[in-house]
């Protein structure tokens, strides 16, 4: 069975302030942190703390994403971010979207996320549909470890929108999976019970299998 | 077996153990659905693991073994799909012994089922292979008159050699139409037309209308087959081709001077439908066309908007001789930056073919003392055909082919020159020697040194390349015959003043001749073909344009292919190894090699002569014979070279002081540019190690034996020469006693003479010897006008005699008197 928590390694410290999410999905996932919070302080700490590699390893499963945060006043602290996890019946209805067009197959493929996908059964998190945790001392929400990990869930976001999916219910194999079966028509295969009924002939002689030289 | 991984379980249970993630695997059994312990392997970290499997243990197992043995087999012989029937016919057959635990994995979504054999194992064996699925469009004409066309998916390389995609999204083979949708999403990148595909859920055809299958054709497929999709056309709707003709007209009165003027020849579009060339109506009608399909000969016929241009426009650019010649040769030229067919008729067709042909033996010159081989005779074949057509070649022959013999065969068969033949000053001597060997009573004078007449030519003339880069003006005024270039690589700077001097002398013909592989250096051949055969390949800028870039790559074999065609009539290169030569040539070929001594050899020469032939008058008894001795000695110091005689240190400069070594530096470069390899014999130790020296400074690996050359290193000098470490090995006489084998060496160089012919065969016999299985050639080095010059005449002319006055060695010539040694030393010059 495929593993349902994906690990990430810590990113490196880099200079400045840290590349701002270049998706639009990415860019939309700040927004939904940003629109919460009420101290904006905290959010550009929490830039700084995320370009200076103060996040350890990230670990993402549906509904809840986890790290720990260091910081000069102490800590590490464990910080951690959750998110809805999607109905049965709203991943029903934006994979029988994504089924339709074999175009959103080969975006999501291709790592990119089709807006209407998106849009319809409301993927991205909106308003305070980020619940940030942290056991440090401090009373913001977001607190500036909660905001740094946000920071930098928008960087993997950038690069894989099923890190997204995965938050909200499904892995990438389940998705992709479950789209395959809604465009084909699943392989018969032969019945088990016939095939541990048949007489098994012996394998052929390898020395009669010369292939021929391709050019 | 799973999609580009392989689990490994145990039938009884528990972990299998080995490498590979941990893990469990779902699997259907005979008593039913259990997860097993299990450890999966990537396919290709896999088929080593299957590969070392016991070929008698668990069937699954031994049947995946052998799967794997058979996907390297197919890796090996390079399959990129599609299968042989005797192929398929095999695999199925395994397939069908495929034991239920080797496919216990259940399909997706029912645990009922098990995977089909047969597509489970082609999948496993591209994964083994590493075949990329591939997507190409193939356009159906549905109603050509109605422009309604549409382009279907087509699927290579996944669990079958070729599928539509509609057809692939019915089977399991998931990884492959993810493989699908990402190259169509790319496709529809560079060619915007085909989004709509994307917009169905299964992506398998698009209506297309006129408008895009003009886009399609003109520049649609290409955007699309640079992307790694082909598009296929239906065939009942293509046989469209065009092609370039050049108008050969009327047969020119003279053809040399035809290809030599500035006359062009016209060129022109011909179009074909399936072979059959179209009318001017025709052209006509296409030309007005507007619709990507016309009507013509009862058919519907895809028109691309080249050919459509093509038959509006249909001249192109009129092509010179040369070009034209050119042109029809490599039998493409291109047009716009496409690559086009091109064929003419008439006569011009009749000297393409000439041209073409693998040159048939010639027949023999009257006046020539030889018997020329049947490739030699090839040879002059092919030279009077270039020749006489004014266009001129560049034999290559290896060394010891005789090209200098076939080119005096050259002069003799076109009646009798001037020939004006340019070398490097140390084959003067060689060419002069040959010229009266193999054509006696024909005249050669030299054009070099004091010597400079050119009244009452007849017969050749020789010059070096030095020489006419210093006083070209009076070779420049006359009208050659046959004009030759010997060691044409030295010429292979087209911007060297020697370069354009060579191109300033006026001649009928032009040849020249090189034994190194020229056809390696490509600029190289070049400079020498252009100056063979101006303007046959273009402006040197052109030519790496249209063929060195493309050849040199090694990218575009067709290419090489092309330009092969267009050199093979200018450049004929034999090889000692080529099947058919090695047996016409003798084991063993011996040359007598004459250089010149330099201004300081001779005057070094000439004050020893004069001092130490007062020192011998003055003396009687054993003192005259140790002064004999010593004045014998002195000159061939002096002959082999200045620093030689003069005692000369480690550090003087040895190039441009010594003919002899002028010549052996000269041959040196033919014979490694062959690949072969070189006994350098010398009787002075001392000699020896100025040629170590001098070869270790311009980089050519050399070893030196001599007498105080302990025994063990003597054999471990000759296995590394044996084994091809070191291509020349210096040896002096005392040295080559017995017991050295040296079989490797197919040249074997004199450099400066034994007194006793006995010895010398002795010496050369090293490798000329049972073992030996090439052909060795055997140059011996002599100083012109010396005493070496003089005694190599009597071995000669008078061998017996000679042979009884030498076979005491130097002590034979103590007895001489005053009058006799003065004559046998006494420098003449030449002429």
């Amino acid at each position: 069975m495929t593993e349902r928590v994906r690990g990430f390694p810590a990113f490196p410290a880099r200079a400045g302030r840290g590349p701002f999410a270049r998706s639009w999905w990415g860019r939309a996932w700040l927004r939904a942190m940003e629109d919460t919070a009420l101290d904006q302080r905290q959010l550009r700490r929490g830039q700084r703390y995320a370009a200076a590699g103060l996040v350890g390893p990230i670990a993402v499963s549906p509904g809840r994403i986890a790290a720990t945060v260091d910081d000069t006043d102490g800590g590490p602290y464990r910080t951690s971010l959750r998110l809805a996890e999607l109905s049965t019946t709203d991943w029903d209805r934006l994979l029988d979207r994504a089924a339709d067009r074999a175009a959103h197959l080969a975006a999501l493929l291709d790592r990119d996320l089709p807006p209407e996908l998106a849009d319809d059964v409301g993927l991205l998190p909106g308003i305070g549909d980020l619940d940030p945790e942290c056991d440090c001392p401090g009373w913001e929400l977001p607190c500036r470890h909660a905001a740094a990990l946000s920071f930098q869930v928008s960087w993997l976001l950038d690069a894989d929108p099923f890190v997204l999916l995965l938050m909200r219910g499904r892995t990438e194999r389940e998705v992709l999976d479950e789209l395959g079966r809604r465009t084909s028509r699943p392989p018969e295969g032969v019945l088990a019970a016939d095939a541990y009924a048949r007489p098994v002939p012996p394998l052929p002689d390898l020395a009669e299998f010369t292939p021929v030289p391709r050019r | 077996m799973e999609p580009g991984q392989v689990a490994f379980w145990c039938p009884g249970g528990g972990d299998p153990g080995g490498p590979g993630a941990a893990g469990v695997v779902r699997l259907v059994l005979a008593d039913g659905v259990r997860e097993v312990p299990a450890r999966r392997l990537p396919v290709a970290e896999a088929v080593p693991v299957l590969l070392a499997m016991p070929r008698d243990g668990d069937p699954s197992a031994v049947f995946w073994a052998v799967a794997a043995e058979a996907g390297v087999r197919l890796r090996e012989a390079g399959w990129t799909g599609p299968l042989e029937p005797a192929e398929d016919g095999w695999l199925r057959r395994l397939a069908e012994a495929m034991p239920p635990h080797a496919h216990a994995a259940p399909v997706l979504g029912d645990d009922t089922r098990l995977p089909e054999p047969y597509p489970l194992l082609l999948r496993f064996l591209g994964d083994v292979v590493g075949l990329t699925v591939r997507v190409s469009l193939r356009v159906e004409a549905e109603d050509p008159a109605g422009g309604r066309f549409r382009a279907v998916v087509q699927v290579h390389g996944g669990a079958e050699p070729l599928v539509d995609a509609a057809r692939l999204w019915e089977s399991g083979d998931q990884e492959a139409r993810h493989e699908v949708v990402l190259a169509l999403r790319r496709a529809a990148e560079v060619w915007p037309p085909l989004a709509p595909l994307l917009s169905a859920a299964v992506p398998s055809e698009l209506p297309l209308g006129d408008e895009e299958v003009v886009e399609l054709l003109s520049s649609g497929a290409g955007r699309l087959a640079e992307a790694g999709i082909s598009v296929h056309w239906p065939a009942e709707l293509t046989g469209l081709t065009a092609r370039a003709v050049v108008a050969a007209g009327d047969a020119p009165g003279d053809v040399p001077s035809f290809f030599g003027g500035g006359r062009v020849l016209e060129f022109d579009w011909q179009l074909a439908l399936g072979g059959a060339v179209l009318s001017a109506a025709e052209l006509d009608e296409l030309a007005e066309a507007r619709r990507p399909v016309v009507r013509l000969r009862d058919r519907w016929v895809l028109l691309d908007p080249a050919s459509a241009d093509r038959a509006r426009q249909r001249t192109l650019k009129p092509l010179t001789a040369v070009d034209a010649l050119g042109a029809v040769l490599a039998g493409t030229t291109e047009v716009d930056g496409e690559l086009v067919e091109v064929v003419t008729d008439g006569w011009l067709e009749t000297v393409r073919e000439r041209l073409s042909q693998v040159p048939e033996p010639g027949e023999q010159p009257p006046g020539l003392a030889a018997t020329l081989r049947d490739y030699q005779l090839r040879g002059l074949r092919w030279l009077s055909t270039v020749t006489a057509l004014g266009l001129g070649g560049c034999l290559a022959d290896d060394m010891g082919l005789g090209k200098t013999v076939t080119l005096i065969a050259l002069h003799l068969h076109r009646g009798g020159g001037p020939t004006l033949v340019v070398c490097p000053a140390s084959l003067l001597g060689t060419w002069e020697a040959e010229i009266h060997r193999f054509a006696p009573g024909v005249g050669v004078r030299r054009f070099h040194g004091g010597e400079r007449s050119l009244e009452d030519l007849d017969g050749f003339v020789l010059t070096t390349y030095g020489t006419l880069r210093a006083d070209p003006e009076p070779l420049a005024e006359i009208e050659w015959d046959l004009l030759v270039a010997d060691e044409a690589q030295h010429v292979k700077n087209h911007r060297s003043e020697t370069a354009k001097t060579l191109r300033q002398l006026k001649s009928s013909a032009r040849v020249a001749l090189t034994g190194t592989p020229v056809e390696n250096t490509l600029s190289e051949l070049w400079a020498i073909l252009d100056w063979t055969t101006p303007g046959l390949l273009g402006s040197h800028a052109e030519f790496r344009e249209r063929w060195a870039k493309r050849v040199e790559t090694g990218a575009d074999p067709a290419a090489a292919e092309r330009l092969s065609r267009l050199l093979r009539p200018f450049l004929l290169r034999r090889r000692k190894s080529d099947p058919g030569i090695a047996p016409e040539l003798p084991a063993k070929t011996e040359t007598d090699r004459p250089v010149s001594l330099t201004t300081e050899q001779a005057a070094l020469y000439e004050a020893a002569v004069r001092e130490l032939m007062a020192e011998v008058g003055a003396a009687g008894g054993m003192a005259r014979r140790g002064r004999i001795v010593k004045l014998l000695t002195a000159l061939k110091q002096i002959c082999n070279h200045p620093a030689q005689y003069l005692g000369e240190d480690g550090d003087t400069p040895l190039s441009g002081r010594s003919g002899k070594l002028e010549l052996l530096d000269e041959l040196l470069d033919t014979i490694l540019a062959e690949g072969g390899a070189v006994l350098v014999f010398t009787q002075y130790v001392v000699m020896a190690r100025l040629l170590e020296r001098h070869l270790a400074a311009r980089g050519i690996g050399a070893q030196l034996l001599h007498g105080g050359t302990p025994v063990r290193q003597r054999e471990e000098l000759v296995r590394r020469f044996q084994d091809g470490a070191v291509p020349v090995f210096l040896l002096s006489l005392k040295a080559a006693g017995t017991g050295l084998t040296l079989t490797r060496a197919d040249h074997v160089v004199h450099y400066d003479r034994w007194w006793n012919p006995a010895v010398e065969d002795q010496a050369t016999d090293r490798a000329y010897r049972i073992g030996q299985t090439r052909p060795v050639q055997v140059h011996r080095l002599v100083a012109e006008g010396t005493v070496e010059d003089r005694i190599a005449m009597m071995l000669r002319e008078k061998r017996a005699l000679a042979d009884t006055v030498l076979t005491g060695g130097e002590a034979a010539f103590t007895e001489l008197s005053d009058a006799e040694l003065s004559e046998l030393v006494q420098l003449r010059r030449h002429g």
